[in-house]
């Protein structure tokens, strides 16, 4: 496969979030859902981020190997602000939901209590998370199909 | 596919020089590999710099290597 190490690095990047996504999100939304406290998810964290480093290291270390780091160019520069632009968008998004979550459910009388701010923390870093895998994705799509 | 409207001769310009590689043009004008290859199946437009660069690495006048054609995106 003719890629260049960023678009590899982008690859890892994925991999890293989608692992890490996966092992916390689902554990995270359904304990506090039940009532859970955040602390009581610290350790779940802390291991997660383990698992980032873990993964972006030996993945990096790998393609380090494989293949010369030939830096980034103007291209690369190029992607990465697009991709940026578009996962600020994703991210306001996020926000902006997570906001009317909380005020509409504030201000309509007959809807569920508004989420607690743990939940909310949850919320926006679930956003944050989806803003960044938009990114890289989009870093992807644009080293395949061009700029 | 993305595609730019700014066409190029550089595959015919690197095989009249020597037959030069991508990445020997690659490592004259200072960017990867990668870029001649986007530059080369116009699926990216370089900057002006790299332009005459690339241009510069070919020996020609940037009007040799690049043209542009209105519409053909």
């Amino acid at each position: 496969m003719d890629w260049s190490f960023e678009e590899k690095s982008a690859w890892g990047s994925l991999l890293a979030v989608a692992i890490s996504s996966w092992l916390f999100f689902p554990v995270a939304l359904t304990h506090l859902a039940a009532g859970g406290e955040l602390r009581e998810l610290a350790g779940r964290a802390i291991f997660v981020v383990a698992v980032i480093v873990v993964v972006e290291i030996v993945y990096h270390s790998m393609i380090a190997v494989a293949s010369r780091n030939t830096g980034s160019d103007e291209r690369d520069a190029l992607i990465g602000m697009k991709a940026d632009k578009w996962s600020g968008y994703v991210l306001a998004v996020g926000v902006c939901w997570i906001i009317g979550l909380i005020v509409l459910r504030d201000v309509l009388p007959w809807s569920a209590p508004p989420p607690s701010s743990v939940l909310i923390a949850i919320y926006l870093l679930l956003a944050l998370t989806v803003s960044e895998a938009s990114k890289i994705l989009l870093q992807i799509w644009y080293y395949r199909t061009g700029i | 596919m993305a595609s730019t409207g700014v066409r190029n001769n550089i595959r015919k310009l690197r095989f009249a020089n020597d037959e030069m590689t991508q990445q020997q043009l690659a490592d004259q004008v200072g960017v990867t590999r990668q870029t001649i290859v986007a530059v080369e199946n116009e699926k990216y437009s370089p900057s002006l710099e790299v332009a005459f660069r690339i241009a510069i690495a070919l020996g020609e006048p940037l009007d040799a290597v690049f043209y542009y054609e209105p519409g053909a995106r």
